[in-house]
């Protein structure tokens, strides 16, 4: 039987080669996206400040949620404070030899002309690697996150001088990155933007590491102990590093150091020492997480379509060989056994081609998304084995499950179709194909009508509901294509029409072979790229909405942020009555027995505010000491004014405050709005998003703006790093996700014309003896692909419609289909270009050799 | 091997076996036919285009089950069998030759002889296989692919290849029907030899009266019933009875 299935495999290459192509890419772009997705899990995340230390003690930062007997637990996003006295109690364990104190808080230098300093993004050039002397790179955008730390704990990495002395009250030493950047030495004056203002110190010195001038993705600013104790804000992250004496035997300390700290503290040692820096310098995988691991999914989705679609299609031109196997007395079963191995054997050489293609294409995808910002620098591409050998079996894996159902229903053919010329499969599964359909309606509706289909989610879930609607489609195929051919068949004019009508109508699963992956191609990609447009768009509308009162608005331009005295400096301004500032933060909110993560901002205002968030009830100006939460939030939760709701900070400090106001432009902003002083006391890195203000200040007052807030930027732009972040990873992963479904719909859709035109070599050589022309018989070709080709684009753009119409009604109530017609039209042009392409090729090639080979049947 | 020592066994009975298609229009193929062909002889089936003649080789051989009747074969009762029940009976007691695509074309013409024993999973008898290809005149062409014989030479594979199995009965339809007259020749002189030398029962459908000529008895179906049979017949007999047949 298997030497049987490899002559065969081996005899009828061409076959096998749409289900070959379709696994093997399936195999490379599961081992691509699963290469990266384990470097993201594995990849650093941050660097090791603390690798001179024995152990660091962090607070544990997550918020556990106890529901019944389970417990569901959340990160934070900030870094909940040591408990008093820890450190002193620390001190006394035996082993101990010295406790070091570290806090991480926001402090960039700025260069001489005001642009703010990053740390280096990708992680340390080499030791004295000096590139020209204060290349811009210092205008600092995008550069990774600089935290300022007591002078004390630069002996942690270690950090050693390079040159002048330890800080005194007044003065700073920065890692040799960030001076040179910046481009000062030891005695000149730097200008620091801190969390509250923009203060100037003397360089005192330069420190680097062993290792090179700076640590990887973060920049290290070193104060005296009082200037960094002055200067760290409440919700700024604190560790305390130990020491252990020498000679102690590390375990036993630290079994006592675990129970002197208490539960609610980490001793981290090793590489979990990382985990006790700073929120904000750590290097965040989930975006790259979440890209790398839907594309999997979507792979695997396209792939299980696509190679079922083409071994099912390759069984059914082979029938009447299987009904001479039957013949010869092999049994249903061996014909089912014999299509597995073929499967097996076609899955296992796509496998060994497709692997390497992945592990080198997760190379190149690294590249691009590091390029376009979507994922952080530091992911370096080392998944391993294991998800080489995972992709292998998925392909493997898709195949022989797509050949099992292939070969369900063709194992069941009656030996006697041996004899007939063109044997035919056997009925029925035609109920199985409707009641498949009918089941895939009912679960595209429910999701559809039933999951939350605002804002994000909304996309994910408008992408079930597509993929359910896509199989749908596929199990309903014949009937579809065999609708649209009934419709559009009469309009062709023409034999050549008539005739393609017909072929049309009495082969519909031929036909639907090809359509159904065009359908595929359209309904995803008009589904994914227009809904997200829309989400954008609707929130870039939203944004402008909300700010349009703004006469002015100040953002720190390549910066994190503006301090808040940038915020009281321009409210005090004489002509500014009305001044709005954000502090971008998040809150979490128990939801169904767990925490969840919403965005939140922290809102200082002055006068009646600039900002309109569009309030339907109570007021902002009265947030006092109460919240506002979006009307989104409110409807899930339940939530009206006047209500107490318990919120999380994300230091994990838990409030409960009343709602004074809800409101409905929270789109791009958050869905709770915080007083400014609380979300500043309790945020890592309190920083202003931007300030805005009702009136123009006027050009005197903005000079004094810029003066002392250097890297002050008016151009009314409301610049929100974390947004294009988003943006750029959701429109590179888009891009691939194209590309991706074009390949396998361009596989399946060619493999399927191709087999059919060489299964029909006879009707063609028949067609040409009954005194058709090349050309007539060309023409047929070409009106049978139109046919098939419109089919699948109506199919495609009828799931768009109604997933985009569902999604764009679900945000503001309007029913969109097109959203853009340019990107609409673009791609029904290409999709059906690509059909057309892919059926006059092999059409072409066939009847070149069918006019010599006369009147010889198939095969 | 099998010998037919018992010249009088049946080799197939049909007993008042009917067929009708599903979806035919309700039309039978066969309408209770009724027949018994003795072990050790060659009998061929023949009869207008739609007169069941194909039908009643595929009920007879166990392809399709009738739809009422019984059909016994070598002596079992296959008319009740389901799959794979059904494949077991056959791969033991019939062998097949059709009128073309005998031959699986990705294997050669050594692994195509030895298929059906492949397939029922008993050792193959090499040496008797080796044989019935030095009967059949092809010895030489053991590792030759299907597409690189003639039609001729590809018939004769099949036939090698139902002998091979050692079949109760050996079921062929138009063995003959896209060779050229030398070549068709050549593939009833085989079934002829097999009958005579090796005791084979041969059961052909065949519209040719040349072809039938070869036969021990003809069986003449016409409309889903038998018309009549005839023993010895030269060609030029079968012929006139077929005139009768067709214009009716």
């Amino acid at each position: 039987m298997i030497r049987l299935a490899l002559a065969t495999v081996r005899h009828r290459w061409w076959s096998f080669a749409g289900t070959f192509a379709g696994t093997a890419l399936a195999v490379a772009l599961i081992a691509a996206c699963g290469t990266l997705l384990f470097s993201a899990l594995s990849s650093p995340a941050g660097s090791d400040r603390y690798a001179a230390a024995d152990a660091v003690v962090s607070a544990r930062r997550q918020v556990s949620v106890h529901d019944g007997d389970k417990t569901k637990s959340r990160p934070l996003s900030g870094a909940p404070a040591l408990p008093s006295g820890l450190a002193d109690r620390l001190a006394t364990v035996p082993g101990v030899a010295r406790v070091t104190k570290d806090v991480a808080f926001h402090a960039q230098p700025l260069t001489a002309g005001g642009d703010p300093v990053g740390g280096d993004p990708a992680g340390g050039d080499p030791v004295g690697g000096d590139r020209a002397g204060g290349d811009p790179v210092g205008g600092g955008t995008g550069g990774a996150p600089v935290m300022g730390h007591p002078w004390t704990s630069a002996s942690l990495t270690p950090f050693r001088l390079l040159s002048g002395h330890a800080p005194r009250d007044g003065e700073v030493v920065l890692d040799a990155g960030l001076a040179r950047r910046a481009g000062v030495h030891p005695g000149d004056r730097v200008r620091m933007a801190l969390s509250q203002e923009v203060t100037s110190f003397r360089l005192a010195g330069i420190v680097a590491t062993a290792q090179g001038p700076q640590l990887p993705s973060q920049g290290a600013v070193f104060f005296s102990a009082s200037d960094a104790g002055r200067l760290a804000q409440p919700g700024d992250a604190t560790a305390l590093a130990l020491h252990f004496s020498e000679g102690a035997d590390g375990d036993e300390v630290l079994d006592d150091v675990r129970s002197a700290a208490g539960a609610d503290v980490r001793v981290l040692t090793g590489e979990e020492r990382v985990q006790a820096d700073a929120p904000t310098a750590l290097v965040s995988y989930t975006g790259a997480v979440g890209v790398f691991g839907s594309m999997a999914g979507i792979t695997v989705f396209a792939a299980l379509f696509v190679i079922a679609g083409t071994i099912a299609f390759a069984a059914r031109q082979r029938l009447r060989e299987l009904a001479l196997l039957r013949t010869l007395g092999a049994t249903p079963h061996q014909v089912r056994r014999l299509m597995g191995l073929e499967a097996w054997a076609v899955g296992v050489v796509a496998a060994v081609v497709g692997t390497p293609l992945g592990l080198w294409s997760a190379h190149w995808m690294r590249d691009r998304f590091v390029a376009t910002g979507a994922v952080p620098a530091s992911l370096h591409t080392h998944g391993g084995m294991v998800p080489l050998l995972l992709a292998a079996g998925t392909g493997v894996g898709v195949a022989r499950l797509a050949a099992y159902f292939a070969a369900r229903r063709v194992a069941r053919i009656a030996p006697a179709e041996a004899m007939r010329e063109s044997a035919a499969a056997p009925a029925g599964g035609r109920a199985w194909r409707l009641l498949t359909g009918a089941v895939l309606v009912a679960g595209a509706a429910a999701v559809l009508v039933f999951t939350p289909m605002r804002g994000g989610i909304g996309v994910g879930m408008g992408f079930i509901g597509c993929a359910l609607l896509i199989c749908a489609a596929a199990a309903l195929g014949p009937w579809l294509v065999r609708a649209v051919g009934a419709v559009l068949g009469g309009l062709l004019p023409g034999a050549a029409g008539r005739l393609a009508a017909a072929n049309t109508r009495r082969f519909p699963l031929r036909a639907a072979g090809a359509a159904m992956p065009l359908a595929l191609l359209f309904a995803l990609n008009a589904t994914m790229l227009l809904n997200s447009t829309l989400l954008g768009d609707l929130t870039a509308q939203t944004g402008r909405a909300r700010v349009a009162a703004a006469r002015e608005t100040l953002t720190a331009a390549g910066g994190p942020g503006l301090p808040l005295g940038a915020y009281e400096e321009a409210a005090r301004t004489p002509r500014v009555r009305d001044a709005d500032a954000t502090l971008p933060s998040e809150v979490m909110v128990r939801e169904g027995g767990r925490p969840q993560h919403y965005p939140a901002q922290g809102l200082y205002r002055t006068g009646g505010g600039v900002l309109d968030l569009k309030v339907t009830r109570g007021a902002l100006n009265g947030l006092g000491e109460g919240v506002a939460v979006s009307t989104d939030l409110a409807g899930t939760q339940h939530w009206r004014v006047g209500d107490t709701v318990g919120l999380w900070l994300p230091d994990g400090t838990r409030v409960s405050r009343p709602v004074v106001a809800l409101y409905a432009r929270s789109a791009g902003f958050g869905d709770v709005v915080l007083p400014g002083p609380l979300a500043a006391a309790h945020t890592p890195r309190p920083l202003l998003s931007a300030v805005y203000l009702g009136q123009d200040p006027g050009p005197a007052a903005m000079k004094t703006l810029r003066a002392r807030f250097p890297h002050l930027s008016a151009d009314g732009g409301t610049a929100d790093g974390r947004r294009d972040a988003e943006d750029a990873s959701q429109q590179a992963a888009l891009r691939l996700l194209t590309g991706i479904s074009v390949v396998f719909t361009a596989v399946a859709v060619l493999n399927t014309f191709a087999m059919a035109a060489l299964g029909r070599r006879g009707e063609y050589a028949a067609l040409r003896l009954l005194g058709a022309t090349a050309r007539q018989v060309r023409a047929m070709a070409a009106r049978e692909a139109a046919l098939t080709t419109t089919a699948g684009l109506a199919v495609g753009a009828g799931i768009a419609a109604v997933v985009v119409g569902t999604f764009s009604s679900a945000q503001d109530g309007r029913w969109r289909i097109i959203v853009d017609p340019l990107w609409y039209t673009g791609l029904l042009a290409g999709t059906g270009l690509l059909g057309l392409a892919a059926a006059a090729l092999p059409t072409r090639l066939v009847l070149r050799t069918a006019a010599a080979g006369g009147g010889r049947s198939e095969r | 091997m099998y010998l037919a020592s018992d010249s009088a066994a049946a080799a197939v009975e049909l007993e008042d076996v009917s067929k009708t298609y599903p979806g035919g229009g309700g039309t039978p193929a066969l309408r209770g036919v009724s027949a018994r062909l003795s072990a050790g002889t060659f009998s061929a089936v023949m009869g207008p285009s739609g007169s069941g003649k194909s039908t009643l080789l595929n009920c007879a051989a166990g392809l399709e089950r009738p739809s009422a009747g019984r059909v016994r074969l070598a002596g079992e009762d296959i008319g009740a069998l389901r799959e794979p029940a059904l494949t077991r009976a056959r791969r033991r007691r019939a062998g097949f030759v059709f009128q073309s695509f005998n031959l699986v074309p990705a294997l050669s013409v050594w692994q195509n002889v030895l298929l059906p024993q492949r397939l029922a999973g008993v050792r193959p008898d090499r040496r008797w296989a080796d044989e019935v290809l030095a009967r059949v005149g092809l010895s030489g062409r053991r590792n030759a692919r299907p597409d690189q014989l003639s039609g001729g030479q590809q018939q004769r594979v099949a036939v090698a290849r139902a002998l091979a199995g050692r079949p109760q009965v050996l079921f062929a339809d138009e063995p003959t029907g896209a060779l050229d007259l030398s070549a068709g020749h050549e593939v009833l002189a085989l079934l002829r030899e097999a009958v005579d030398e090796l005791g084979q029962t041969v059961v052909m459908v065949t519209h040719d009266p040349a072809a039938a000529a070869w036969a021990d008895q003809v069986l003449f179906l016409a409309d889903g019933r038998v018309h009549s049979s005839l023993q010895d017949v030269s060609a030029a007999e079968v012929a006139a009875v077929m005139t009768e047949l067709s214009a009716r």
